[in-house]
């Protein structure tokens, strides 16, 4: 009974627990959206999924509602299973890519920032509504998938499509990293040469392109038309840098991310400087960065002008 | 409720999104004198057409039978769909497919008065005059056919999701694609 689930591990699942990680995603947005204030895009990949929620649906369904015998025990079945759940893949997603993509510090009854008292119960919650609701509901909306599509190719799509995102995210998040490690390096070198002319305009000229090319694509600015053709589309999937640098600036205050804080802290005047003006051309975006690193390079000279009596 | 997704409500989905995409073109075109491309997606449908009319047929004319119901539910239904739509396209991607701020009686750019009663009108349109013809059509496909077409549309809508959600991601909106490749 146990292990039928596993047995009818088919392409129906794959389905279904792509509909519960875009559900998921959904919820998440406005959840998080209402409760920051900020409607952001959230978890860790491109697309409007979140695989988590698809693997917890589909343990509900398939593992823990057979399980239990009412509606309390299914509450607390969730709540018991999906908590290690939650604490294990977060604890995974910062040993890999060094950093957080959800923290519950300030939240009572946390552990590490990783689980809180008040999600679990959210957990119980969502599975209660999941199996008595949601679940029923898309079960009968989709029928018998076989005779209505052909439910192998959506599934090999669908795996497809999850795997091409989680490599291009993996890829996004590296370069990220490498390019903050570079700023971090040129803020350093122009620390150190602040004496020599020379050198100092070097370096700020790199700190200047770092800056340049980190925050390109950092923020996306508003499109002035929407004539992108499929070249350029398909181009673009291999600059994909640096989207994920909001991610990284998100979670930069929670994380123990000391080494990257000075690039980190170039960035952030950088997009300070940016929401303070509507940038709407390529020249006011060169402008914006220019004020922005002027800023933080100016407050590194009148340090250096203080320290130069002694 | 009894509702089930056949083959044929994709292919409905997938026409009256191909559908919504000309008029956008063609409204827009009338509106701005000039064509520009339309939509989030790389391809030449709008989603959230397809959303709507499937929303209209398949959830309110079953339980709206009278025009004056039909049309006051799609009004309300594909406004609040609209303005969802908005919120997370403008949060995730930083840009504003549509906005309104300029037109009569807006909310926050995102929906409009205007908009909102021509939402309306395309929903008594599409049942009563473009839904007979459209479904006699699909209807005489095979089933067989059909069930193939269905998952095409699905398969080409997922991922052409994926490349656009990269691609707008990217925010090279006023640089141009060379000077990315320039440094």
């Amino acid at each position: 009974m146990l292990l039928n689930p596993f047995m009818q591990l088919s392409s129906e699942t794959i389905i279904y627990f792509f509909i519960y990680a875009v559900i998921g995603w959904i919820c998440e947005f406005f959840y998080c959206g209402v409760i920051d204030k900020k409607f952001e895009n959230r978890g860790f990949l491109f697309g409007p999924y979140c695989p988590i929620y698809g693997a917890g649906a589909l343990l509900i369904v398939y593992i823990l509602q057979p399980l239990s015998h009412s509606a309390t025990g299914l509450f607390f079945y969730t709540i018991i299973v999906c908590t290690p759940m939650e604490y294990f893949v977060g604890w995974a997603m910062e040993k890999v890519f060094h950093m957080r993509w959800w923290d519950y510090s300030n939240q009572p009854l946390n552990l590490n920032g990783r689980i809180c008292a008040l999600n679990s119960i959210l957990f119980g919650l969502m599975g209660l509504l999941l199996v008595y609701v949601v679940h029923p509901f898309v079960v009968q909306l989709l029928g018998q998938i076989p005779t209505r599509f052909d439910e192998h190719t959506i599934a090999v799509t669908i795996i497809v499509l999850i795997a091409i995102d989680f490599v291009l995210s993996s890829k996004s998040l590296q370069l990220a990293f490498k390019h903050l490690s570079e700023l971090k390096v040129y803020l350093e070198q122009f620390r150190a040469n602040q004496a020599d002319k020379d050198k100092k305009h070097n370096v700020r000229e790199n700190i200047r392109e770092m800056v340049r090319r980190l925050s390109k694509l950092a923020k996306c600015h508003r499109l002035p038309g929407y004539g992108i053709n499929l070249i350029n589309k398909l181009r673009s999937i291999n600059i994909i840098e640096n989207y994920k640098l909001r991610q990284i600036l998100r979670s930069s205050e929670s994380m123990d991310l000391h080494e990257l804080k000075p690039a980190l802290e170039a960035l952030k005047a950088y997009h300070e400087e940016q929401d303070k003006t509507d940038v709407a051309t390529t020249e006011d975006t060169a402008n914006t960065w220019e004020n922005a690193i002027t800023q933080l390079l100016g407050e590194t000279d009148e340090n250096a002008a203080s320290e130069q009596p002694f | 409720m009894r509702i089930r997704l056949t083959n044929s409500d994709v292919l409905y989905f997938f026409i009256y999104a191909v559908l919504g995409w000309v008029f956008e073109m063609v409204y827009c075109a009338l509106i701005d004198g000039a064509i520009s491309r339309r939509g989030f997606f790389f391809g030449p449908y709008c989603p959230i057409y397809g959303f709507g009319a499937v929303i209209v047929l398949k959830l309110i004319h079953p339980y709206f039978k009278s025009a004056l119901s039909l049309f006051i539910v799609a009004i309300a239904c594909c406004t609040i769909l609209e303005y969802l739509t908005s919120i997370a396209i403008e949060a995730v991607f930083h840009i504003d497919l549509w906005n309104y701020s300029d037109n009569f009686l807006n909310y926050d750019g995102k929906i409009c008065l205007i908009n909102s009663l021509l939402f309306g009108i395309m929903a008594l349109a599409v049942v009563y005059i473009m839904h007979p013809f459209i479904s006699k059509k699909v209807l005489s496909i095979s089933d067989k056919s059909r069930t193939k077409l269905a998952t095409a549309a699905i398969v080409v809508i997922l991922l052409d999701l994926l490349i656009s959600s990269i691609s707008y991601t990217n925010g090279f909106g006023n640089l141009s694609v060379s000077s990315l490749f320039n440094h």
